[in-house]
């Protein structure tokens, strides 16, 4: 420990050029780990913020280094400094004095940034919130880097926090349901785990070449992971998520991802309920509709790219009537009531499409026309103001009005779209040759020609049985150039977002303006309406009746008290879902299903019906009975739905989940995870023992030095032993180590006859052994020995490494961090050699004698 | 190198006794080692001027010298057991005695007998051979186990008892015995408890050609240890020793040294291990050879040279071990070979 002393102290020393060029090297290192966060951004709008704060904080610190100001000072005024350009650089309108006001907005960004981290999928617009988190880490990596570098001169240190750096893009991507923790939690166990064992790179008193050590440990850090990642692929964070970077294609594309991740929240390990709904009649519940696709990814907005800005033109306050998105002629009035249970989202899931939010959350809710999202907003004195926030969290709940599109067929049939529009709304990123001529085979066999019909024929082709499309969760994401292809032709298996893409795209490579929807599918029945249940839903709570004018009046919101009409349904992870909607000019955009889901929870548009309230399962139930009645008695009316009908499809619906293979799945997620966890404690257990064995090492180290003779403070006899410790964990790396029973001596003459010691000078090993053998057993090693040890250590080192083949010295980091284990297996020591005494007694040698 | 015929029980030359002072000075942490130095490596050259091309052997008997114990020199007759000692014995300026260990070799022989003096009235007491610093038993196994036993007493405690009397031996006193393993009809092998008491045994083997042929030239002109010189004296040995006893040893050492002495006893291949004595007695040689070589600590490979010498004579193996061939030194080396070395 007193040895450390100097080097916290290494203030008093004057700056040398070579920390100067350390310091641009460490810049460089810095710099290069901008193009990973580029692949999480998917604009430049973040890189001058973040890398100037850097930037400044980094400057303070050399400066203060080069100032020579002790550790005590220029701590505190690092901090401030970095507080403080983190308040000018990242946040919006802050400036360089921090104040409480600059203080709570922080916060609140940073919160704000912790959601957008959870619900922006990669690439991210430049939230933000998202620039403040990864400009705060840059900042604290920068300053840490540097403090080791040029305070403690642990190069390596430095490195392993810049390497730090890098996994946070690789965890962006992640929500809270992939155990992001859980796999954090391995990395940093093993991480820190490899750094206790890999040798701490000690500054002798003449500085030394401390390099060497620096290297091997990230070598031996970088071998670690990459045999974790083998052996457990599962447990890398970004596994089962689509590439960032594809070599060798320039086009680079990705899984479906929408605003919201679809595919995450199906593949939840667990079913969580999100929201519960007052509804009188099964509706989906929408969050955005996504305009532009870019050949992978259906993305909202227009298709410039880079950070979707609603235009604010087209954004209005939730607090007044909300205009249509589309103007529809022929509607039908709904009305919900939402209480979210536990989403945290930006946009509001809504019917669509709403007319009117009532609630006091309406205050912060904004409605674009663009897009057809409702999103909740900062919104200060009435006025729009700044950006998108995450206000749809647990125990938030609001009600909506809400006009569903209902034409019937017929009024669409001569619907027109005008140019301009159409040309926006079927933009493709290229051509889709072979989609468009299924697509077309597909009407042609339908003898489908107008519009609509073409629509509900292709709907029909992913739907119906014989055209083998199959719902399954467990496929891999969407990649590579002809994966939409690969997926209609060949393997035909997926689930909603592969579906809805496929629909969209040939639609829009028709010519027929589509676009992808995502949001809830309507949940399922948790309490009937009745009597008993609207008396359970409490405070007269119920949404108010439908309005067949579409507006509800005054007072409305309180009128709907008792209402027995409606259905309590929940809407849980299970029931993310994504679908097609094409736009009919003057009847607005209409909800198309190509998603085959067994459980047949899905509202699927029909010829007669294209906004029917009964999901697939309750139709079929229901033409079952219509079957059976007509059987019986053809005047039966069994297709209104009555409740029990509810039941029966939801039982149904039960039984269909449990045959498919979702909870088998389900329950191998939750194993893996199961095993994550373990293998993270497994190492935290691991990591506690090593910070035992070190803290027990150091003591031991301690109390040997306090009795040392009164000179011991000058007894250099510590640092000579971790030189030959180096040496010989070296050399057991590269397979040459000491077997147990050696001395030193025996093992420098087994090298010296076995090896070329180029660089070792003939007196050196003679040398060594003395210096050792002195620092063990004798007396006291001046600084000279020391000096002389690692250099003879050094060069030893060295010229072992050169004797071995390549394949061997690059495995040594690996096996040198192995050593405990390796050594066991390999050396077992005899035991009589521990000298246990035998069971038996010494027999009497007398008859021998005789 | 002929034998000397009857029994030569006369101390030659004969220096006033000076007792060493026992254990270690109070605050004396820096052995005087350049004394040490000096005056061994004279002794070794003096030796070795006459022992042609045994480094080893000189080495070893010096080990034993300054560690205060006792050599016991087994070999095949003629390959210079007997120079060996006498060399030593003339080096260095203090009495030395030779005993040539017969069958009839009565124990007073050795340890000296109560004559009566016509001219004072009185009995005297003529003090025996063993009365000698250095003690040379040619063929110690040749004698009953009555006169070894004799010598047992004066080896282990220092003293000798004649007559109901206990007489304190001269120091340095070390006894060098040469046995031969052959030719063993009529003789009595020494017991384990009288090999023990032996710090090392050394066989010196025979000489390499060119060594065989130096002998021949210089040792056919004549007695060449009859010429030699001593080149230091008792008092000098005495200090080196005394510099010996204060060399340092560290715990790993001492450890290390127990587990080596613990591994010959659990070994599968021993009957009866190493004793604690043999464990005193590596220390001790361990020390002296630190001290030989210039340092003022023992490390582990002063044990690892001397324990093959330390050792085997003190390990009885067990008769399936023995009816393999193997011998006590396999063992030694077997557990040199298997117990973990400190390296610090």
């Amino acid at each position: 420990m007193s040895k450390r002393v100097p080097a916290v102290l290494g203030w008093r020393e004057p700056l040398r050029a070579r920390d100067l060029l350390a310091v641009l090297a460490f810049a460089l290192v810095v710099l290069a780990t901008v193009p990973a966060f580029a692949r999480t951004f998917a604009d430049e709008a973040w890189q001058q913020p973040v890398l100037s704060a850097a930037l400044v904080a980094g400057a303070v610190v050399v400066t203060l280094r080069a100032l020579r100001l002790p550790g005590v000072v220029a701590l505190p005024v690092t901090a401030a400094a970095a507080l403080a350009t983190t308040s000018a650089l990242l946040l919006p309108d802050g400036g360089w004095w921090p104040s409480a006001e600059r203080r709570e907005a922080l916060v609140e960004l940073w919160r704000v940034g912790a959601f957008e981290l959870e619900v922006t999928p990669a690439p991210a617009p430049s939230l933000e919130g998202l620039v403040l988190l990864t400009g705060v880490g840059l900042v604290l990596v920068t300053v840490l880097g540097l403090e080791l570098l040029l305070r403690w001169r642990r190069p390596g240190l430095a490195l392993t926090a810049v390497a730090a750096l890098w996994t946070v893009p690789l965890a962006v991507p992640m929500s809270a349901e992939t155990a992001v923790g859980t796999r954090a939690l391995v990395f940093l166990a093993s991480g820190a785990l490899l750094l206790l064992v890999a040798p701490t790179d000690e500054r002798p008193d003449p500085p030394a070449v401390t390099s060497p050590a620096a290297l091997s440990t990230g070598v031996a850090m970088a071998a670690g992971a990459v045999a974790l990642g083998v052996v457990f692929p599962g447990l890398l964070p970004g596994a089962d998520q689509p590439p960032w970077v594809q070599l060798g294609s320039g086009s680079e594309p990705r899984g479906y991802q929408p605003i919201v991740d679809v595919s995450q929240r199906l593949r939840a390990p667990e079913d969580r309920d999100l929201l519960r709904v007052l509804a009188p009649r099964r509706t989906y519940l929408r969050l955005a509709g996504l305009d532009s696709f870019d050949g992978a990814t259906w993305r909202l907005g227009p298709e410039a790219g880079g950070s979707f800005e609603p235009d604010p033109e087209r954004l209005y306050a939730a607090v007044d009537l909300l205009p249509p998105e589309q103007p529809a002629a022929v509607t039908e009035p709904l009305a919900v009531e939402v209480e979210v249970l536990e989403l945290e989202n930006i946009y509001v899931p809504t019917p669509y499409q709403p007319t009117q939010v009532l609630g006091p959350e309406r205050e912060d809710m904004v409605w674009s026309t663009q897009g057809g999202f409702l999103a909740t907003w900062d919104v200060v004195e009435g006025r729009l103001r700044g950006g998108p926030r995450v206000g749809v969290r647990e125990g938030v709940s609001y009600r909506i009005q809400a006009a569903r599109p209902t034409p019937t067929r017929d009024d669409l049939a001569q619907v027109s779209v005008d140019p301009d529009t159409l040309e926006v709304l079927t933009r493709l990123p290229r051509e889709y040759p072979t989609l468009a001529a299924q697509a077309e085979q597909v009407y042609a066999e339908a003898g489908a020609t107008s519009t609509i019909d073409r629509v509900l024929a292709l709907q029909d082709w992913f739907v119906r049985s014989d055209a083998g499309f199959t719902y399954d969760l467990d496929v891999p994401p969407m990649r590579g150039e002809e994966a939409l292809e690969r997926f209609v032709f060949e393997d035909r298996v997926g689930y909603c977002e592969s579906y809805a893409t496929a629909m969209a795209v040939m639609l829009r490579a028709t010519g027929i303006p589509a676009r992808v929807a995502v949001g809830f599918l309507p949940g399922r029945v948790t309490r009937e309406p009745g009597p008993d249940g609207a008396t359970a839903t409490g405070d007269g709570a119920g949404p108010p009746p439908p309005d067949p004018g579409g507006e509800v009046a005054a007072g409305g919101e309180d009128a709907a008290g008792g209402d027995p009409e409606f259905t309590e349904y929940t809407v849980s992870t299970a029931d993310a879902h994504a679908w097609v909607e094409v736009l009919f000019p003057g009847y607005g955009w209409i909800t198309f299903e190509p998603t085959p889901r067994d459980d047949q929870t899905q509202i699927v548009p029909r010829a007669d019906d294209l906004a029917p309230w009964d999901n697939e399962a309750e139709r079929i139930q229901a033409e079952r009975e219509q079957a059976a009645d007509a059987e019986l008695d053809s005047g039966a009316d069994g297709a209104d739905g009555p409740d029990l009908t509810d039941l029966l499809s939801d039982e149904d619906r039960d039984a269909a989940a449990g045959s498919d293979g979702e909870p088998g799945a389900a329950s191998g997620r939750l194993t893996g995870r199961t095993t994550g966890v373990a293998l993270g404690l497994l190492l935290l257990l691991g990591l506690g023992v090593a910070a035992l064995a070190t803290v027990r090492r150091r003591a031991r180290g301690t109390g040997s030095r306090w009795t040392a003779p009164a000179d011991g403070s000058h007894d250099r006899s510590p640092g000579v032993l971790r030189a030959q410790e180096r040496l010989l964990r070296t050399a057991e790396g590269l397979g040459m180590g000491r077997r147990p029973a050696e001395t030193l001596e025996e093992v420098l003459e087994r090298w010296r006859s076995q090896c070329r010691l180029r660089a070792t000078r003939p007196g050196d090993l003679g040398r060594l052994v003395t210096l050792t053998q002195r620092a063990a057993f004798g007396g006291a090693c001046t600084a000279g020995d020391l000096v002389d040890a690692e250099r003879i250590s050094g060069t030893l080192r060295a010229d072992l490494a050169s004797s071995v083949p390549a394949r061997t010295r690059m495995l040594a980091p690996l096996r040198r961090a192995l050593s405990p284990v390796l050594r066991r297996r390999r050396e077992q020591v005899p035991e009589w050699a521990h000298g246990q005494a035998r069971a038996e007694p010494v027999r009497s040698r007398t008859a021998a004698l005789n | 190198m002929s034998a000397e015929p009857g029994i030569a029980g006369v101390p030659t030359r004969r220096a006033p006794a000076r007792p060493i002072p026992s254990g270690p000075p109070a605050a004396a942490p820096d052995p005087d080692l350049g004394h040490v130095a000096e005056v061994l490596g004279a002794i070794e050259r003096n030796v070795a001027s006459v022992v042609a091309g045994k480094p080893e052997a000189v080495h070893l008997v010096l080990v034993t010298l300054i560690a205060e114990g006792h050599l016991l020199i087994e070999d095949v007759p003629g390959v210079g057991k007997t120079l060996l000692a006498r060399a030593l014995g003339r080096s260095i300026d203090c009495t030395v005695a030779r005993v040539q260990f017969t069958p009839d070799l009565l124990p007073s022989d050795v340890t000296g007998v109560t004559v009566y003096s016509p001219d004072t009235g009185r009995f005297d007491f003529r003090p025996g051979p063993v009365f000698a610093n250095i003690v040379l038993g040619d063929e110690i196994n040749r004698a009953g186990p009555k006169t070894q036993s004799a010598l047992l007493e004066a080896m282990e405690e220092r003293t000798v008892t004649v007559d109901g009397t206990t007489r304190d031996l001269d120091r340095p006193f070390m006894v060098v015995a040469t046995q031969n393993p052959i030719e063993l009809e009529g003789t009595y092998p020494l017991p384990e408890a009288q090999r023990d008491r032996f710090l090392m045994r050394l066989s010196i083997g025979y000489p390499s050609h060119d060594d065989e042929l130096a002998i021949l030239r210089t040792h056919g002109s004549g007695d060449l240890v009859a010429e030699l010189r001593p080149v230091t004296d008792a008092a000098s040995v005495a200090r080196a020793i005394v510099a010996v006893r204060q060399v340092h040893v560290a715990e790993p050492i001492e450890r290390y040294l127990i587990a080596l002495c613990r591994a010959t006893r659990a070994h599968p291949d021993a009957e009866l291990g190493a004793s604690p004595r043999a464990a005193l007695g590596l220390l001790r040689a361990a020390r002296a050879g630190a001290a030989m070589a210039g340092r003022s600590f023992v490390v582990p490979d002063d044990v690892k040279a001397l324990a093959p010498h330390v050792l085997p004579h003190r390990l009885i193996l067990r008769p399936e071990a023995e009816l393999a061939g193997l011998s006590p030194r396999d063992v030694v080396a077997d557990v040199l070979d298997g117990v973990p070395a400190p390296v610090g």
